[in-house]
């Protein structure tokens, strides 16, 4: 049975770099998927290599670049005993972005969105690929005083190529089995870099916040399944914070990052499995 | 098989015809006869570029024509809001301040919950993210252009009343001013046979110009008002005059009255409410009225229980203005 996750997200959202994360939490177990079997991990020794030694992975970097592929990987839930095989295509942001203001996509993707029950949404918290045009309707004075930037005025906004992606998983994705729902996991990553009070709300409260029209979307969806992460694969900030990165230098991987949960009293958990989202999806 | 020619603008080869009109077996230019298998590619006639593959394509969401409207309006009840007004009467303006508003979660009460026709939302609504050094831009929203000038384009926007957590679906179409005026100064009605299955009308005004020139909007209003009774009796859709520029102004009472009084005449129920879908002073915030506009228009077909739409049903007259349209349509035919 091959089953397929597709990972969406504009540039600067977080895939690869959650990826190269998930990885090291499949070969270590700790997690609730477990890693039964891997054929070429090139491309994703090629990324942790660099959150081994304290950096993310550049944008563009060659090696990554040329060892980009897609992934199999065989997993098993830790309570199950059925092997699923993930392909997880890892593809540039500029393709989803270019799906949205074209309208389309190649061939060889559509096919393999189409044949995908499900998705791993990426939204990264303080991206500079995030844009929140600012307009003469809701921030009139604050236009007034600052004015925009006349290069973005005709960039999308964020909440709005979001938008479209769902609707084009809405489209496409295909229940690979009678009755299963399919499931987008939306994952706000780098949810280390907000403030600690904001760090305490839910993922959906943040959405709401700075994207109440994808967030309204996501709430009032009747035909997909959708749950919401807040994920810091490191659980710090390695490019602005001396500090922290020393901390993570010096300790092993396996003990940074987390997974936001909401819990039915509105708080949130903090959970330590990385693959959390991914097991969600495949849950039988 | 086939001959070849020394002479080098001599087709023979492909064609069969000799440029010297001579037998081509006997022509004393013929190089022989060659297999045209083996003809240099040189010598032959240089394919055209091979076709791009196509992409596969996402359904757009820019704005819909009446059939790509119709099958969203099956699952679900739909509010029709037509919407007439003169060029630069607002029309466009107060479909994107509503959408500004909610899509930045600032309409009190109600939450986004889809929209079939974001992109075009997000098109039509471009022009409010331009700077202007400080001052309003003159044209807040760019002026409507249909691709095609016979059909009209619908935006959809889907809502979730808080109050009774309720989702509700409005279908406005965004058409030109000059269609309306069409309407008065020629009576053209082919392209506004979607105002039958309206469950409101939405007239709007420049309040602005209403201030300054009255007797001439007023004119202008009374006849579009007489134009809609004629084309719509006996069963007429409400009304509602909406004036733009709230931050300008309220319009004089004496106005109101007049407008009133001409709809009565027609049997029009009309309802009359000020709006600023931007503002320009601090004490009229933007999108002031648009609540009382969205409420006003939800009151039509606020109870009906079953989201059908535009289906081709009976002869009976139904009920619904949305049903109507269709079937009158259908009986026209």
């Amino acid at each position: 049975m091959n089953r397929s996750i597709m990972l969406i997200g504009q540039p600067d959202s977080g895939k690869t770099n959650y990826l190269a994360r998930v990885w090291e939490s499949l070969r270590a177990e700790s997690g609730l998927l477990k890693l039964v079997d891997a054929t070429d991990i090139q491309y994703l020794e090629a990324v942790i290599a660099h959150l081994l030694q304290g950096e993310y992975a550049p944008r563009s970097d060659k090696n990554i670049e040329e060892s980009q592929q897609d992934i199999t990987l065989v997993v098993r839930q830790n309570t199950s005993d059925e092997d699923v095989d993930l392909l997880v295509p890892d593809v540039t942001g500029e393709l989803w972005r270019g799906a949205v203001s074209n309208s389309d996509l190649p061939q060889e993707w559509m096919t393999r969105l189409e044949n995908s029950d499900g998705a791993l949404l990426f939204l990264r918290v303080g991206s500079e690929e995030n844009h929140q045009p600012i307009d003469w309707v809701t921030a009139r004075r604050l236009m007034a005083l600052v004015g925009n930037d006349v290069k973005k005025e005709s960039v999308l906004p964020t909440q709005v190529l979001y938008s479209e992606l769902l609707r084009f998983l809405q489209l496409k994705l295909t229940s690979s089995r009678v009755g299963r729902a399919r499931r987008v996991a939306v994952v706000v990553s780098a949810w280390d870099r907000l403030d600690p009070e904001q760090r305490e709300s839910t993922p959906l409260e943040y959405l709401r916040r700075e994207y109440p029209l994808f967030a309204g979307r996501l709430e009032n969806l009747d035909d997909l399944e959708v749950r919401i992460f807040g994920l810091s694969i490191t659980g710090g900030d390695l490019q602005d914070d001396p500090a922290f990165k020393a901390i993570f230098k010096n300790g092993d991987l396996k003990d940074f990052g987390y997974t936001v949960v909401p819990l039915p009293d509105g708080k949130v958990e903090r959970n330590p499995d990385l693959t959390l989202p991914i097991s969600w999806l495949i849950e039988a | 098989m086939s001959s070849t020619c020394s002479r080098a603008e001599c087709t023979v080869g492909e064609t069969g015809i000799c440029l010297l009109n001579n037998p081509p077996e006997s022509c004393p230019e013929r190089n022989g006869v060659t297999d045209a298998a083996v003809v240099p590619a040189e010598t032959l006639t240089i394919p055209s570029l091979p076709t791009p593959t196509e992409r596969p394509r996402f359904p757009h969401s820019l704005t819909m024509n009446p059939d790509e409207i119709e099958p969203l309006t099956k699952r679900r009840y739909h509010h029709l809001i037509s919407i007439l007004g003169a060029p630069d009467a607002g029309k466009t303006a107060i479909m994107v301040s509503l959408y500004l508003l909610l899509a930045n979660n600032m309409l009190d009460g109600y939450q986004i919950a889809d929209s079939a026709t974001m992109m075009a939302f997000d098109e039509i609504s471009r022009g409010t993210r331009r700077w202007n050094k400080g001052n309003t831009p003159e044209q807040m929203t760019t002026h409507t252009e249909l691709q095609d000038e016979r059909t009209p384009g619908f935006l959809h926007l889907r809502l979730k009343r808080y109050s009774d957590m309720k989702l509700i679906d409005l279908v406005l179409p965004d058409l030109p001013g000059e269609w309306t005026d069409a309407f008065v100064d020629q009576t053209r009605t082919d392209r506004l046979s979607f105002l039958r299955g309206s469950d409101t009308i939405w007239v709007t005004l420049d309040g602005e110009e209403l201030a300054r020139l009255r007797q001439q909007v007023l004119h202008r209003t009374h006849l579009l008002l007489q134009r809609i009774a004629k084309f719509l009796a006996p069963t007429i859709p409400p009304v509602i005059l909406v004036i733009s520029h709230l931050d300008r102004g309220q319009p004089e009472q004496r106005n109101v009255d007049s407008m009133m009084a001409e709809a009565k005449k027609y049997g029009i129920s009309l309802t009359i409410i000020s709006v600023a879908s931007f503002s320009d002073v601090k004490d009229v915030p933007p999108g002031t009225g648009l609540l009382e506009l969205l409420a006003e228009s939800l009151k039509v077909g606020a109870n009906l229980p079953v989201p059908l739409f535009w289906p081709r049903l009976s002869k009976d007259l139904p009920t619904r203005f949305a049903q109507r349209f269709k079937t009158q349509d259908s009986e026209a035919q």
